[in-house]
């Protein structure tokens, strides 16, 4: 319990500096999702059912803060995070493409998700949004591996090791 | 992490059934409003304080930056010298700050009392964390009279619409959304329609009778037939027209009067009464754009 309140702190944390990015000029299209490297973090590090209402809780986090919708964000977070809960074993989670990749990937489905839940209530033909979601998709990807080392030092005091070397203190 | 296959399968089906469950509070949500303001009173009073005390340092900071710390390894020998300068410089630069904002509050309360709309005098504090949604956080809420659904414009122009309330913040969403609707008039052919934002920034008069002849360059004020905007405020420029194929509209590109992404202060209008002055467009309109000239000045 006390663990997914942490989680909730920096999810908040987390949201607080997106919201701060495109205060200081960041447009929307580079805007790194921050709170999804996060449920990426926690798809791959924490298979349980805390994870999973603690990320349904991120989601719900970011919906209230867009006070429009209740339910697009917390969709599209629980369907990453179920997907890398159930792929997390096949991949080698700690290398830094691993997590390039995954957070490149993941970002785009969220926004899909978020999109395919949201449509009914937000139609919209324009193509500023393909152009933001990939964005903000390579934005995500570059700086997934840096927030998730920062993310394995916080919460459980680990180190992860750069560009897929292992050390041997982390194979043993 | 090691974790059985089991326990793997049951947090796939959690996901799923929660997945199911954003699913019915999206469409719920989608058809009452009012439920997806609920959690918004937790989420902006924990957020306000931070965003406040952020938002609020971020110029200073910036200030003190280019300042103070660039400078701090030139010349030793006139270090002390030099140190006194940057902060005399830094009260300047902050005193330049509060005569700018002093200005930029001038402009609105003049437009405020000019226009003779009564309304509540905010900053803005924050952007929707998201980016998709266009929307700023102001640092007005119920405890200063706002309520949802109110009008929220600028000297220059409309701004957008209060969505959400908290006694101390709101959230407002822009004209430049594109779940925003307003009921607008252009100044010159007199056509009327719906400023529907594009999301990208720009907004779409939308619903124009192809008959009507409109120029690149005209006003678009609003109509007032929507009881949330007083009539004859700006709205935009006219800056494309598109009559082609088959359809019985145009479509019409405005852009916003107002650049959002500049926005520090917002007028909240908290009666709907349409003011005297406001029967005459064209003179609001002036007043727009001689305002526009004065914040250049």
């Amino acid at each position: 319990m006390k663990h997914a309140l942490v989680i909730g702190i920096i999810g908040m944390i987390a949201a607080l500096f997106q919201g701060t990015l495109l205060y200081i000029g960041i447009p929307s299209y580079l805007l790194p999702q921050v709170v999804l490297i996060l449920v990426i973090y926690l798809g791959f590090h924490e298979v349980s059912l805390v994870g999973v209402f603690t990320v349904f809780g991120l989601g719900l986090l970011m919906d209230f803060a867009s006070a429009v919708l209740v339910g697009p964000w917390a969709g599209a977070y629980v369907a990453v995070y179920g997907a890398l809960a159930v792929a997390s074993q096949r991949l080698f989670v700690e290398s830094a493409i691993v997590m390039v990749v995954t957070g490149f990937v993941a970002c785009v489905c969220a926004d899909l998700i978020y999109l395919g839940l949201a449509y009914e209530y937000q139609p919209s033909g324009s193509s500023y949004i393909i152009v933001d979601s990939i964005g903000q998709a390579f934005a995500t990807a570059i700086v997934a591996p840096v927030f998730m080392a920062i993310l394995a030092r916080v919460l459980y005091r680990r180190t992860v090791p750069v560009l897929g070397r292992v050390s041997a203190a982390t194979m043993a | 992490m090691s974790v059985g296959v089991s326990t793997r399968a049951r947090v796939a089906a959690t996901a799923f059934s929660l997945l199911c469950l954003s699913l019915l509070l999206t469409a719920y949500s989608g058809k009452n409003p009012s439920f997806g303001r609920l959690g918004v009173f937790i989420v902006s009073e924990a957020f306000a304080p931070v965003q406040s005390l952020v938002f609020h340092s971020h110029e200073s900071v910036e200030s003190v930056w280019e300042k103070y710390v660039w400078l701090t390894g030139v010349q030793q020998e006139n270090k002390e010298l030099r140190e006194t300068l940057e902060r005399i410089e830094g009260d300047v630069a902050l005193l330049q700050e509060f005569k700018a904002e002093n200005d930029r509050l001038r402009v609105i309360l003049d437009f405020s009392r000019n226009s003779e709309l009564s309304g509540v005098l905010g900053s803005v504090i924050g952007y929707d964390p998201s980016g998709w949604v266009k929307g700023i956080i102001v640092n007005r809420g119920s405890s200063h009279g706002v309520a949802a659904g109110m009008a929220v414009v600028h000297a220059r122009g409309v701004v957008g619409q209060v969505v959400a309330v908290s006694p101390s913040v709101s959230r407002v969403l822009l004209i430049s959304d594109h779940s925003s609707g307003v009921d607008a008039v252009v100044q010159g052919s007199r056509a009327r329609g719906v400023v529907e934002g594009s999301g990208s920034g720009m907004s779409e008069l939308r619903y124009i009778n192809r008959e009507f002849s409109i120029k690149v360059g005209e006003l678009v004020l609003t109509s007032g037939m929507d009881g949330v905007f007083p009539k004859g405020l700006v709205i935009g420029g006219v800056t494309e027209v598109q009559v082609g194929g088959s359809g019985l509209f145009q479509t019409v590109e405005v852009k916003p009067a107002v650049d959002f992404a500049r926005l520090e202060e917002v007028l909240i209008l908290t009666s709907t009464e349409q003011p005297k002055i406001q029967t005459e467009e064209k003179e609001v309109g002036r007043r727009g754009r001689s305002t526009e000239r004065e914040e250049r000045r």
